[in-house]
C-alpha cells in the first residue's frame, strides 16, 4: 500500500494534460474544429495521410533537433486529430470505427515522431542514460557515436512510416467511399 | 521565487478542486455524489500529496479505483451550444483559434531551454497563460470556462489516473526484481555463442521486460548489464555504442506495443475519447514489429 502510495505520487507529472482542459474545452466551444474543418476544405490535398506524414516529420525533426515541441494534449488532442478528422469528413459523414482509425493514426504520429527522433539528439535523456550505464559497467561511449547510429535507425523508420500513412489514405479512402453522403449545411 | 513543479501540483488540485464544486453544482448529472468524489480525492492527491504519509495515498488510489470500478464516474449537464453557434463562432474567430493552442508550446519550450524551471513547469505556466488569453479572446463566463474543461475532463473520466496507476504497477514489478529474472531467462536459452540467436534474444529481452514495466529506459540497465554487455560486447567484442543505441530503440518498440506505457498509449486514447481504449497500440503493432525487426538487423550489420 505505501509503495502504491508512493509511485502513484512521483508520477503525478503524468496527469498534468489536466491543465489544458479549460483551454481547450473553451476553444472547442467557440468551435476549433469547426475553424479546422474549414481550413482543411480550403486545403485542395489535404488527406489524413498527408496530414499525419506532416506531422510526423515535423516531430521527428525537432525531437532530433532537441526541440520539446509535440504532445498528445498539446498538439494530437487540440490539432492534429480534429484536423485529420476534417480530412476525412468533407463529404461523407463519418461512423464511429472510422473515427477511432483515424484517431488512433493521429495519436502514432506523436508517438512515431517522439520515439524515432530524440534519440538522433546527441544531449537527450535517453542517450545520457545508455551513456551512464554503459560508463559505469566500464565502457566509454561518445554521445556523438550513438546519435549517428540513432539516425540509421531514425531514417529506416521515416521511409516506413511515411509508406505506412501513405498506404493506410488508400485504405481510409476506399472504406470512406462507402459511407453515406454529409448533409450539405446551408 | 522559483517556480517549482509543487507549484504546478497545487494549480492542477486547485482545478480539480473546481472541477469537484462544479460537478456538485450539476443536477443532472446521474452521480454527482460519486464523481464528486472521485475528483475531490484526486484534486488533493495534487495538493497534499507531497505531505500525506505514503500509506494514506495508497489508500485514496484504492477508493477512486473502486469509485470507477462502480461507474460512478460519467458525464453530466455542461450547457453546452449548439453546431450553429460553433460555426458562427469559428468564422468569427477565425485563426484566432489556434493561438492559444501554439502559446502552450511556445512557452513549454522557452522556459525549459532558457530557464532552470524545468520543462513541466513550463507548461505549466504555458496553460495557465493560455488559458486566460483564451478567456480574454473569447470573453466567455469564468464558471462556463470550467464547466467545458469539466466536460473534457468527464469524457476522459477515471481513465485520466490510469497513466500513474500503471507507473505504480511498473515501479512493483522493478522491486519485485521482474528484470533480473528476465535477463537470466534469456541468457539461459539462448547459445551465447550464436551471435544472430543473441543478439534477438536481447533485442526481444529489450522490447518485452519495456512491455512489462512500461519504459525502455527502466528495462535498459538490467537488460544491457545482464545480456548485452557480457555476452554481446564481451563474448563478440560488439561496439558497445550501437548495441545500446539500439538496444534502446528496439525497447521502444516495446514502448509503442504496451499499455504500461499509459502516457503515450492509454491516455491519449482516453483525451481522443476512444470507445477502445488499446486503439492506439493496435494501430502501431505493425510498425512496431517492422522496427524491431529493422533494428535487430542493424545491430548485426553496424555493431559487429
Amino acid at each position: 500500500m505505501n509503495n502504491l502510495g508512493k509511485a502513484f505520487i512521483v508520477n503525478r507529472y503524468m496527469s498534468l494534460f489536466i491543465l489544458i482542459l479549460p483551454m481547450v474545452g473553451i476553444l472547442e466551444r467557440y468551435g476549433l474544429r469547426e475553424k479546422a474543418e474549414m481550413l482543411i476544405g480550403k486545403m485542395k490535398v489535404a488527406t489524413v495521410g498527408k496530414i499525419l506524414m506532416m506531422y510526423f516529420v515535423f516531430r521527428q525533426i525537432s525531437a532530433a533537433l532537441g526541440i520539446p515541441i509535440g504532445g498528445h494534449p498539446t498538439f494530437v488532442r487540440p490539432l492534429i486529430s480534429p484536423m485529420a478528422e476534417a480530412a476525412a469528413s468533407k463529404k461523407k459523414q463519418l461512423s464511429p470505427q472510422v473515427l477511432e482509425k483515424i484517431r488512433a493514426m493521429a495519436a502514432t504520429s506523436e508517438n512515431y515522431g517522439n520515439f524515432y527522433g530524440q534519440l538522433i539528439f546527441v544531449a537527450s535523456g535517453g542517450l545520457l542514460l545508455i551513456k551512464g550505464v554503459m560508463t559505469q559497467a566500464g565502457y566509454n561511449v561518445s554521445l556523438l557515436d550513438m546519435a549517428k547510429y540513432a539516425l540509421s535507425t531514425g531514417l529506416i523508420a521515416f521511409l516506413v512510416i511515411i509508406i505506412r500513412y501513405m498506404i493506410f489514405d488508400k485504405q481510409l479512402e476506399r472504406e470512406i467511399a462507402q459511407l453515406p453522403d454529409k448533409e450539405m449545411k446551408s | 521565487m522559483k517556480l517549482t513543479l509543487e507549484h504546478i501540483y497545487i494549480m492542477t488540485g486547485m482545478l480539480l478542486l473546481i472541477f469537484t464544486f462544479f460537478t456538485i453544482l450539476d443536477k443532472r448529472h446521474p452521480h454527482r455524489i460519486g464523481s464528486a468524489l472521485f475528483w475531490f480525492i484526486y484534486g488533493l492527491t495534487f495538493l497534499i500529496g507531497s505531505y500525506l504519509p505514503y500509506y494514506i495515498t495508497g489508500i485514496l488510489v484504492v477508493i477512486m479505483a473502486l469509485l470507477a470500478g462502480a461507474k460512478q464516474v460519467g458525464m453530466g449537464d455542461y450547457k453546452s451550444v449548439s453546431v450553429k453557434f460553433r460555426f458562427a463562432a469559428a468564422k468569427k474567430l477565425g485563426n484566432k483559434l489556434f493561438i492559444p493552442t501554439l502559446i502552450v508550446p511556445v512557452i513549454t519550450f522557452f522556459i525549459a531551454a532558457y530557464t532552470s524551471w524545468g520543462a513541466l513547469v513550463g507548461f505549466g505556466i504555458g496553460a495557465i497563460i493560455a488559458y486566460i488569453y483564451t478567456l480574454f479572446m473569447t470573453k466567455i463566463n469564468i464558471g462556463q470556462s470550467f464547466n467545458e474543461g469539466r466536460r473534457l475532463m468527464d469524457a476522459i473520466s477515471w481513465a485520466a489516473i490510469l497513466s500513474q496507476l500503471l507507473a505504480a504497477l511498473g515501479f512493483l514489478f522493478d522491486k519485485a526484481g521482474v528484470g533480473k529474472i528476465i535477463s537470466q531467462l534469456f541468457s539461459s536459452i539462448v547459445p551465447p555463442e550464436n551471435l544472430i540467436f543473441t543478439i534477438i534474444a536481447y533485442c526481444l529481452g529489450m522490447a518485452i521486460f519495456t512491455m512489462i514495466m512500461g519504459n525502455a529506459f527502466a528495462a535498459f540497465a538490467v537488460m544491457t548489464t545482464g545480456l548485452a554487455l557480457p555476452l554481446l560486447v564481451g563474448l563478440h567484442s560488439g561496439n558497445a555504442a550501437a548495441i545500446g543505441v539500439l538496444g534502446m530503440l528496439a525497447g521502444y518498440s516495446g514502448t509503442l506495443l504496451t499499455p504500461m506505457a499509459a502516457n503515450f498509449n492509454i491516455v491519449p486514447a482516453a483525451l481522443l475519447e476512444m470507445q477502445d481504449k488499446n486503439s492506439v497500440i493496435k494501430a502501431q503493432m505493425l510498425i512496431a514489429l517492422i522496427m524491431l525487426f529493422a533494428n535487430i538487423c542493424l545491430m548485426y550489420c553496424l555493431a559487429f
